[in-house]
């Protein structure tokens, strides 16, 4: 059934290409949706017992690389649903330039889903270059000036990145003799800082840059908000929601916890790093005059909190970083594609130029307070239940120094927050304004559900941490 | 019983959320609705309090892993609390009709007063932290909107600041509660009765309450509310916003733990700071919702001293203090609502000899004014007279001596306040001024009545106030 | 008699009142109708109730606060304040007629009736609070109805007296926390430390300032010109003063035990000598029939407070007396002013003269109640003042000296007061002035009579109002003539100086107005005089620029406060987002170096720990 993850993607990318260009044109959006749609309920279901029979029946290549087991449902439930959210902003340009985008999507889709699903280094490595080199076209693809930077910028970090991981691959190669993960684990549980003490450090430290350049933690943030901020719409919507959770955070919480464990070194450097970046991505954000680049200071703050909690380890933490890898998925994707209605509807997205829209935007101006609510941590919101286990955590382990940063800057969020939503959607219009209308069906229908989404998993988390108790996950 | 309950802040809670789709077929049901969903909640309440007087409250609790847990329980500072906040609630928003018959954003408005009562209930009746905690940035998340209502940049501005300082607070709380958790390994209160609280834990939960209460030095998102619509702010100072930090200051350090014997030091001290500072700021403002807003900081003061003094006739006095409050403040906003409504201005400066032209309004913010001072007969009399007792009878006869300096500030800015709108004589810029709304005037002259009634007839409040003290047990010396 | 009949002073005034209030505007003669009848029933009530003994005990507040009433000896001076509010009432169904506020006059009058009555009445600290402090709204509407235009002298009244009142919450409850008990027939604290002596001055602060004496005196003279003359004569009687010096009297009898010749009672003394002759100095020179009496509604509390300072049987019992002659005298006074006032147009002393013929029973009870008030027998006065003076000589010469002079101007004031309106020729514009009407003329006549049966007939009022007060303490009687012929010979003298002076003044400046011109005119008085009237010793004034500079500090600090939110702390954050937003330059090599400097970090946290 993994496969399934990877195949219908693919399967998806030549339905897309077939010769009649302006036929897929057509449809492109609909199948993508529709893929993504399908992937997400497969997901959801992958880990009850009724896919048992399947698994065992249709051994497909290929399927003993691959594993899924919840953590990895719940990456791919995300991937799904960021991308549907990424499909519906939708991309403009000719029909060949929509295909060929679309089908970029899908090639990234298919490549993170591989990052959450195989269980060794080196196929880590090569998804992890999939999904980076369809980003680089991704930013780029409406060939803007800015654009070609940011991904330019993005291509030279994720160089360095990509460096590291394969030395620190080539590491490990040579000291465990294999790139199985549960190999590795079981030599550095034999060897207990024997012999290889020196080789592991240094691929450790190589793990962490690498990873940390790619999840955009600071500060190896630099390419973040100009990508970010400069891609188009959509892409902005999974770069953001999605693609630095899968290729930064998901992996550093799979490997020092599944893979590295035991290190404390490595743990505190991506605590240190993890409080460092929550605070600059917060001040950072507040001195942004673009509604995009503030929400991408916003991503590298909320990095930071999974940084942090995946650094210090413990099961509360832990839980607390997987859930907010998936509400700053539902939140930020939430809040990007609200700036993309934006942009639509005005042609901006400086701060300066904008005001006042929810009179005229009421859905996305709605939607939007209860992503900032969620970004900021604020109940009803399920952004509160995650920064609270997260605080929690680090409470509960005498970390006092990173729990007051991890309080304190949630207010320095609120701060941001409240002003680009002040100088967005409330306060009065602003002149030039008159004429705007509500955005699109496809972008509110998307926000909606977004913010619907934020919203009852923030009312029912409790429900939520009932049944995972019940189910043994807690 | 259970399903009151749950009825008691699920009905204003969710109903809020219809309330802008009803509106798309009547705006008259809309606003019905709106009170009936408060009024609910009041009677919801009230059918709660034979069972909390008896000594045995509804409870309703639901146990999770790790120490959380949904639970409710409506014991007799519960219901207090919910019957005069839901009450002062149903009367400013009959007042809101005409109010805000004209301005834009109705839905919001209703939506979010109707959520800030309902938030204000579940608050009262949670026993657990962490869903106070969350009914707490509910009501914060609907003031934040409605200070900002008229989406002036200068409203949207001080309403983000209202936000920013309380839920500032409120996160440094919830680290005070963390702590709390980490001692007690449990966020349910019914788990922790009378535990012994670290003073860490206490300072940071204090940040939270004053924040939220507008103490000093948490007080000057306050006083910048006051550009919200009137009965808006009538509702933060009398119903629910600030009620909510002395509220959630008498369910931790009286009702719930223990703390050491130098906060019932400190707390007044920081109190009689803050009483004495706001009235001398209430004496200079010019702004008249300004004014009264010092003064419900400076009134605040009183029932912060009344319930950390540790003792009875303190914390009786605070809680009392607390209803008496909620009915004159409340009064009074309204009537400066009307002044507002009617004249278009706040500043005293250009006010006057409204007495005539606005009589009942006059009589009501005098009534309401003499209450806030603590002149019998009012309610206020007796508040704020056993919150001073309390002071003396607690050995500190020194702090009693400084809130009593403060009653003779509160006297000499409400006179002020009254002297300059409504005696005198009126300028000439203001012509043609009438008595406000019928609804409106009524409402505010009931709130004046019920702060008569209420010292008048003492002899209940107080005995509904000694059972809840009753209840308390051992925690109290 | 039911226990229940106690409350009937309180309710049955409360119940007139709040009928007059809801009867519509219109029916002026059925709220008169009502405000009489219910003044006439609580009379009948007070008569009916007079020497019995009575208490009323229920449950109120908790915490040792009950409705406790309790009717002795006492407390039946509420037949006082019954008598008066009749009076007034009656008196002011003339008078009020076309002032206006009429159904506010008569409610607020009967409301007090009911407030002081409840005072009196109550036998627990904090109920009497109740009723004490229910006053001050009613003074403040009582004010501002009263006159036209006397909103700000309705203010300074209640800011004033709700000073005195917040020091008497604070007595009150500290007399509670060191009694543990707030009913007060179980209080009886010796004034041994600290607290209690605190509590004490408190709780005398409450009376005396209730009572009008300096420092908080200064609304009264105002009150005087602004308001109506049918509520100054209301004041003294019903309202303030009987009860500041009533709960004085108690204090010193029964709440505490005062000692003759301790710091407390010097304390008093003091208190009351300055008010004395500082108020009687102002009267001097009034110029106006209701603000010269206004001053010496002031100036005869001094007395009061004198008296009772002492401590001593003799002072207290003369305290009492003197409270009750000057609510009969001072009430007819303002009685008369009040007459002349509707009869003429004005209380101007300038213009006024020669009344004497033209308002015979006016000018009748003039001459009772200024004889009273100058203590000249056989009038009350004249005994109620001996026994004062002969309490401040047997306390200290310097007192009875003070004591001396302050009715020295009395009798110099009051002559110049009476030759001015009463005597000479009438001047033209006051030809045809006629007496007033019998409902102005009888309140008069009534307290004149018994100015001058409670002289004559010193027996009734002391044997048996006064003294019974007391109990145990009483070794023999006050009433009848003055024990020693010492004091009253200085009496006569000070009065032959009076009127001498009279004389003189009258010669030199050429008219009775001007009598006491020299005095005021002499030379370093004049300029303390002219600083007076501007003014400038009104420690309302004083206090209040004080306040309002304490105001500014503290709004300071509150900006401050707000600054460092609004400045500091967004200033800091917008510098260090600043500082971030500059470095982000939009240059690969410069991530690149940040990814580097990032890659130090690391190596020094791994291999600084691990290693």
């Amino acid at each position: 059934m993994p496969v399934l993850f990877l195949m219908v993607p693919l399967c998806g990318i030549f339905l897309l290409n077939l010769p009649k260009r302006s036929i897929a044109a057509k449809f492109a959006s609909w199948l993508v949706g529709l893929i993504c749609v399908l992937l997400g309920v497969l997901a959801a279901t992958s880990q009850m017992a009724c896919w048992k029979p399947f698994n065992e029946a249709f051994v497909l290549p290929f399927s003993d690389l691959l594993s899924v087991d919840w953590f990895s449902a719940v990456m791919l439930f995300t991937i799904a649903m960021v991308t549907t959210a990424a499909n519906a902003v939708g991309f403009d340009g000719e029909d060949r330039k929509k295909v060929l985008a679309r089908s970029l999507l899908l090639i990234c889709l298919t490549g993170m889903n591989g990052i959450v699903m195989v269980r060794d280094l080196m196929s880590v490595y090569v998804f992890l270059e999939i999904t980076a080199v369809s980003c680089f076209v991704l930013i780029a693809i409406d060939q803007k000036i800015e654009a070609l930077g940011g991904a330019f910028k993005y291509y030279i970090l994720s160089g360095v990145a990509t460096f590291a991981i394969l030395i620190a691959n080539a590491f490990v190669f040579m000291n465990v003799g294999s790139l199985q993960f549960a190999d590795i684990q079981a030599a550095l549980a034999d060897a207990a800082a024997g012999d290889g003490a020196l080789d592991l450090k240094i691929s450790l430290v190589l793990f962490v840059i690498g990873l940390c350049v790619k999840a955009g933690v600071a500060p190896f943030h630099g390419w973040l908000p100009d990508a970010h901020a400069s891609a188009p719409s959509a892409v902005s919507v999974l770069l953001s929601g999605v693609v630095i959770k899968v290729a930064g955070a998901y992996l550093i919480l799979r490997l020092a916890n599944e893979v590295f464990v035991e290190q404390p070194a490595a743990r505190l450097a991506l605590m240190v790093l993890g409080a460092f970046s929550i605070a600059v991505g917060a001040f950072g954000a507040i001195a942004q005059h673009d509604m995009k680049r503030v929400l991408a200071f916003s991503s590298v703050s909320q990095m930071g909190y999974i940084v942090l909690a995946a650094g210090l380890g413990s099961t509360l933490a832990l839980m607390g970083a997987v859930v907010h890898i998936v509400n700053h998925a539902m939140f930020k994707s939430l809040l990007f594609v609200n700036a993309a209605a934006v942009k639509e509807q005005t042609g901006t997205t400086e701060l300066d130029e904008l005001g006042g829209l929810t009179e005229r935007m009421p859905m996305t101006g709605w939607t939007s307070v209860v992503g900032l609510l969620s970004a900021a941590g604020l109940p009803p919101t399920s952004g509160f239940w995650s920064k609270l286990l997260i605080i929690m955590a680090l409470f509960m382990a005498d970390r006092w120094v990173f729990a007051i940063i991890a309080l304190g800057m949630s207010i320095v969020t609120l701060g941001y927050l409240l002003m680009l939503q002040r100088n967005v959607f409330f306060g009065k219009l602003h002149a030039g304004l008159e004429e705007l209308r509500e955005a699109r069906k496809s972008l509110t229908i998307t926000a909606l559900a977004l913010a619907t989404l934020t919203s009852v998993v923030g009312l029912a988390f409790p429900v939520l941490f009932y049944l995972l108790s019940q189910m043994g996950y807690v | 019983m259970e399903e009151l309950l749950l009825l008691v802040f699920l009905i204003p809670i969710i109903g809020s959320f219809l309330l802008p789709l009803v509106a798309k077929f009547s705006e008259t049901l809309r606003n019905v609705l709106s009170l009936v969903f408060v009024l609910s909640a009041f009677a919801c309440s009230a059918a709660l309090v034979p069972s909390a007087m008896a000594g045995n409250p509804a409870s309703v609790h639901f146990w999770l892993p790790m120490g959380f847990s949904f639970g409710f329980s409506a014991d007799g500072l519960a219901v207090f609390m919910a019957l005069i906040a839901s009450f002062v609630g149903a009367i400013i928003v009959i007042y809101s009709f005409t109010y805000i018959e004209h301005s834009d954003h109705k839905n919001v408005y209703y939506l979010m007063v109707t959520l800030f009562i309902g938030a204000m209930m579940g608050l009262v009746y949670s026993t657990n932290l962490i869903f106070i905690y969350i009914f707490w940035e509910i009501s914060a998340i609907s003031c934040w909107q409605l200070i900002g209502y008229y989406r002036e940049p200068e409203h949207v501005l001080r309403a983000d600041k209202a936000f920013l300082m309380t839920v500032f607070g409120a996160l440094v709380m919830l680290a005070g509660f963390v702590l709390v958790y980490q001692q007690t390994g449990t966020f349910d209160i019914t788990e922790m009765q009378g535990a012994e609280l670290g003073n860490a834990a206490v300072l940071l939960i204090l940040v939270g309450l004053l924040s939220k209460s507008a103490t000093l030095p948490l007080h000057t998102w306050l006083p910048d509310a006051g550009v919200a619509p009137s009965p808006v702010t009538s509702l933060l100072h009398a119903a629910v916003l600030v009620k909510i930090g002395v509220y959630a200051f008498a369910r931790f350090f009286i009702f719930s733990f223990n703390v050491d014997p130098m906060w019932h030091k400190v707390v007044p001290i920081v109190a009689a700071c803050s009483a004495i500072v706001s009235a001398g700021a209430a004496m200079v403002e010019y702004d008249i919702k300004r004014i009264i807003a010092y003064s419900t900081i400076s009134q605040i003061a009183f029932i912060f001293l009344g319930l950390s003094i540790n003792n009875k006739i303190g914390v009786a006095g605070g809680l009392l203090y607390i209803m008496m409050h909620s009915l004159a403040k409340g009064g009074l906003f309204l009537c400066a609502g009307v002044v507002e409504h009617s004249t278009h201005t706040k500043d005293i400066r250009q006010l006057g000899g409204l007495i005539r032209t606005m009589p009942v309004t006059a009589v009501a913010f005098l009534i309401c004014a003499f209450s806030i001072m603590g002149l019998p007969p009012l309610g206020g009399f007796f508040s704020k007279y056993m919150v001073v007792s309390g002071a003396v009878f607690a050995d500190s006869p020194w702090i009693a001596t400084v809130f009593i300096f403060g009653t003779l500030m509160t006297i000499i800015y409400l006179m002020r306040v009254f002297n300059a709108v409504f005696l005198g004589t009126s300028p000439a810029k203001i012509v043609d001024i009438h008595e406000g709304s019928r609804s409106m005037v009524a409402s505010a002259l009931s709130l004046a009545v019920f702060s008569l009634i209420g010292g008048l007839l003492i002899y209940y409040p107080s005995e509904f106030v000694q059972t809840v003290i009753a209840q308390i047990g051992g925690l109290l010396s | 008699m039911s226990e229940w009949m106690i409350l009937l002073p309180i309710l049955v005034p409360a119940a007139g009142a709040g009928v007059v209030f809801l009867l519509p505007k219109q029916l002026t003669a059925i709220q008169q109708a009502v405000a009489m009848l219910t003044a006439a029933a609580g009379l009948a009530i007070t008569i009916l109730l007079f020497g019995r003994e009575l208490t009323f005990t229920k449950n109120w507040v908790g915490f040792g606060i009950y409705f406790d009433l309790r009717l002795y000896s006492f407390s039946a001076m509420i037949l006082i304040v019954a008598a008066f509010a009749f009076l007034t009432v009656l008196y002011a169904s003339v008078y009020m007629k076309d002032r206006g506020f009429s159904r506010s006059f008569y409610g607020f009058v009967l409301l007090a009736t009911s407030f002081v009555s409840g005072a009196m009445l109550a036998n627990n600290l904090v109920l009497m609070l109740f009723f004490w402090e229910g006053l001050l709204g009613i003074l403040f509407a009582l004010v501002y109805t009263g006159g036209r235009e006397a909103s700000q002298t309705a203010i300074k009244a209640l800011v004033i007296n709700g000073c005195a009142d917040l020091c008497l919450i604070l007595g009150v409850c500290i007399t509670g926390w060191q009694a543990a008990t707030f009913t007060m027939d179980q209080i009886s604290l010796p004034l041994m430390n600290y607290w209690t002596t605190f509590g004490f001055v408190m709780m005398m602060i409450g009376a005396i300032g209730k009572a009008g004496s300096m420092p908080f005196h200064s609304w009264i003279p105002d009150a005087a010109t602004d308001t109506n003359a049918a509520f100054m004569a209301f004041l003294p009687a019903a309202l303030d003063k009987i009860l500041g010096i009533y709960f004085l009297a108690r204090m010193t009898l029964d709440l505490f035990v005062v000692i003759p010749g301790s710091k407390m009672s010097h304390t008093m003394m003091i208190i009351g000598c300055i008010t004395i002759i500082f108020a009687v100095l102002m009267a001097l020179i009034q110029k106006d029939y209701r603000k010269l009496l206004g001053y010496h509604a002031v100036s005869q509390v001094g007395y009061m407070i004198l008296g009772i300072g002492t401590a001593l049987t003799v002072g207290i019992v003369g305290g009492l007396f003197h409270m009750v002659n000057n609510a009969l005298y001072k009430g007819c006074l303002f009685f008369t002013a009040g007459s002349v006032e509707m009869q003429t147009g004005t209380t101007d002393l300038k213009v006024l003269g020669g009344l004497g013929r033209k308002m015979p029973v006016t000018f009748a009870g003039f001459m009772v109640a200024a004889l009273s008030i100058t203590g000249v027998p056989p009038f009350n006065g004249f005994f109620s003042k001996e026994l004062i003076f002969d309490a401040a000589l047997q306390s200290n010469v310097i007192y009875f000296v003070i004591a001396a002079a302050g009715a020295f101007c009395t009798a110099a004031s009051f002559l110049k007061l009476g030759h001015t309106v009463y005597f000479g020729e009438a001047p033209r514009n006051l030809r045809d002035t006629r007496e007033a009407p019998w409902p102005i003329l009888v309140p008069i006549v009534v307290l004149a009579f018994a100015c001058a049966l409670f002289g004559a007939y010193n027996v009734l009022p002391l044997q048996y109002l006064i003294e019974p007060i007391l109990g145990e303490r009483l070794h023999h009687t006050y009433s009848g003539l003055p024990h020693s012929w010492l004091l009253p010979a200085i009496s006569a003298v000070i009065l032959v100086l009076a009127v001498l002076n009279h004389r003189y003044g009258v010669k030199k400046s050429g008219k009775p107005v001007g009598a006491v011109d020299h005095i005021h005119h002499a030379r370093p008085l004049r300029s303390l005089y002219d600083y007076a009237e501007a003014g400038s010793f009104d420690p309302y004034k004083g206090v209040s620029s004080m306040l309002e500079s304490l105001a500014i500090i503290l709004m300071g600090i509150d900006r401050l406060i707000d600054w460092v939110y609004t400045g500091f702390a967004t200033g800091i954050a917008t510098l260090v987002a600043d500082g971030i937003g500059r470095v982000h330059i939009g240059k690969h090599w410069m991530y690149v170096l940040w990814t580097l400097a990032g890659a130090v970090v690391v190596i020094a946290i791994v291999f600084g720990i691990g290693g």
